[in-house]
């Protein structure tokens, strides 16, 4: 079967850095896809190319089976895309919205609307009122919305959930999974790696490179990490002391989290790091995503990878 | 003594009451926490406090009067893109009236905090959003504000960069400094000394983290079963 992304060598080159350096995977019709990595490390342009709104400076990218150079035009009609920055008239109402975009891809069935609404939950949800009244979590369906209209093959998330509250997320991961079960390819981005993990695959980004891909567990499972979970007291100076010793540690709330390898004695490895520290407690667990990918960010920022 | 204050707001646009009588009072040096769904009335809290709206009935402060002791860090990216980050402090440090030699002494250090000092000529526009949201804060603190107003300082930052931001605001509340922050992270509330929830424009708990918790495992959970 054709895959609904393939990129060979994939780069791009803005006036002063390189966005996109060699990138290669394929992603397989119906699979939701996660790409994370810090801010700027390339996940955007990424998404650009493949909605083929930009163009590669070298390598090759296939969308459906279409270059997404040579068959540009043929590529968009089968893509949706819901951009970080709401693509809504905030003053229009959302039903002119969807009619706007309806016509620019060249109208859709009569009834559609409606049905679109009923797929992301916007049923009761006030559609005559102008988007840029309506809250956060309302104005994300309805671009969600918008992207779905034209019932796409392949459907670009770029930060879906970003700014909308824990409720609101809970439910927007639902739908979009609900969506690649009906066999729709999702491309997805976050910063919450506990979303990321709803993704069958995640290629974690770096600077332009994907420095690791596979499904979440593997990823968590590559680092080869316990984790020991402090509490200790103050957690301000305990956090700042074990941070500086391990590289990787970080909070969850108040609770420290301290990487170290599979196996080792956790007080005994953490040893005179942990003296002068009114320590409440230690546990270890197995990694969790966000965990496994401080680390490996981590790993990969010093080249130790 | 209390530093930030809201007693009794209420804050409409047209027929919606966003606010409906919203209290809080954070003493001086305490790091407070405000979460809520979209909508419930976070954003226009802290614009009230910050004196950007005026208030139709009740109390604030800092308010108006007193913005040369606050340091406002709004959602999303409000600096100028096309400006260097050097250009961008500049600029926001003569607008507070800050001397060159204050500023200069005010950028150097909080830049070196943010992990911003060899970006000085890098434009605004080409940070990755972690950066951009940490040059937001330095510009806010240029001024060395006792008190700090954050609105969803983090939403679209990555897991590290969100880590040093609040190392970089833990080592100013250390410091002294009077914060009430605004966020959809959970794992950010529990780490004040304090935490307001927010609905539809009413205070419906406050507690320290613990307290909100309660028996539930994280206070995420603790949230989800309040609002349901």
């Amino acid at each position: 079967m054709t895959s609904a992304v393939e990129t060979r060598g994939l780069t791009r080159r803005f006036a002063r850095r390189v966005a996109l350096d060699h990138v290669d995977f394929d992603i397989a019709p119906g699979e939701m896809f996660g790409l994370v990595g810090p801010n700027g490390a390339g996940k955007t342009t990424l998404i650009r190319i493949l909605c083929a709104i930009l163009r590669p400076s070298a390598g090759a990218a296939r969308v459906l089976g279409l270059d997404v150079v040579t068959d540009a035009e043929a590529i968009r009609p089968h893509v949706g895309y819901m951009s970080q920055t709401f693509s809504l008239y905030q003053a229009l109402t959302v039903e002119e919205n969807l009619h706007f975009y309806g016509n620019l891809y060249g109208g859709v069935p009569a009834g559609r609307h409606r049905a679109v609404c009923q797929l992301v939950g916007l049923e009761d949800a006030d559609t005559t009122r102008q988007v840029g009244t309506l809250p956060t979590g309302v104005r994300q369906r309805a671009a969600l919305a918008a992207a779905v209209l034209h019932q796409p093959r392949l459907l670009f998330l770029d930060e879906p959930t970003s700014g909308v509250d824990p409720v609101g997320r809970r439910d927007f991961w639902e739908l979009i999974g609900g969506l690649a079960n009906e066999g729709t390819t999702v491309i997805v981005t976050t910063h919450v790696m506990a979303e990321a993990e709803h993704c069958g695959r995640v290629a974690l980004m770096l600077d332009g490179t994907v420095l690791a891909c596979g499904p979440p567990s593997e990823l968590r499972a590559s680092t080869d990490l316990q984790v020991a979970v402090v509490d200790a007291t103050p957690w301000q100076r305990s956090y700042a002391t074990l941070a500086e010793r391990f590289p990787g540690t970080s909070l969850r709330g108040r609770t420290i989290h301290v990487p170290l390898p599979k196996g080792v004695d956790p007080r005994r490895a953490m040893g005179d790091a942990l003296s002068g520290l009114d320590v409440r407690s230690i546990s270890t667990a197995e990694p969790s995503f966000e965990d496994a990918f401080i680390w490996l960010i981590r790993q990969g920022r010093s080249g130790a990878t | 003594m209390t530093e930030i204050l809201a007693e009794g707001v209420v804050k409409a646009f047209g027929r919606t009451r966003v606010l409906d009588g919203v209290d809080l009072a954070v003493p001086r040096g305490e790091l407070w926490g405000v979460v809520g769904a979209d909508g419930a009335g976070k954003t226009t809290l802290l614009r009230c406090i910050a004196g950007l709206l005026e208030v139709d009935a009740g109390r604030v402060l800092p308010g108006r009067p007193g913005q040369s002791r606050l340091g406002f860090s709004q959602q999303g990216f409000h600096l100028y893109s096309d400006l260097t980050v050097d250009e961008n402090v500049a600029f926001i440090g003569r607008l507070y009236g800050l001397d060159r030699a204050t500023l200069r002494a005010s950028a150097e250090e909080l830049l070196a905090f943010a992990g911003l000092s060899d970006r000085g000529t890098s434009l605004a526009g080409e940070l990755s959003g972690g950066m951009q949201q940490k040059l937001t804060l330095v510009c806010s603190l240029l001024h060395r504000p006792p008190i700090l107003l954050l609105d969803e300082p983090t939403t679209g930052v990555d897991p590290l960069s969100r880590l040093e931001f609040w190392d970089l605001v833990e080592h100013l509340h250390a410091a002294g400094s009077t914060v009430l922050f605004a966020s959809a992270y959970f794992d950010e509330v529990e780490r004040c000394d304090r935490t307001v929830y927010l609905d539809h424009g009413r205070v419906v708990a406050a507690g320290t983290p613990d307290e909100l918790r309660g028996d539930h495992a994280t206070l995420e959970e603790a949230f989800l079963e309040l609002t349901s």
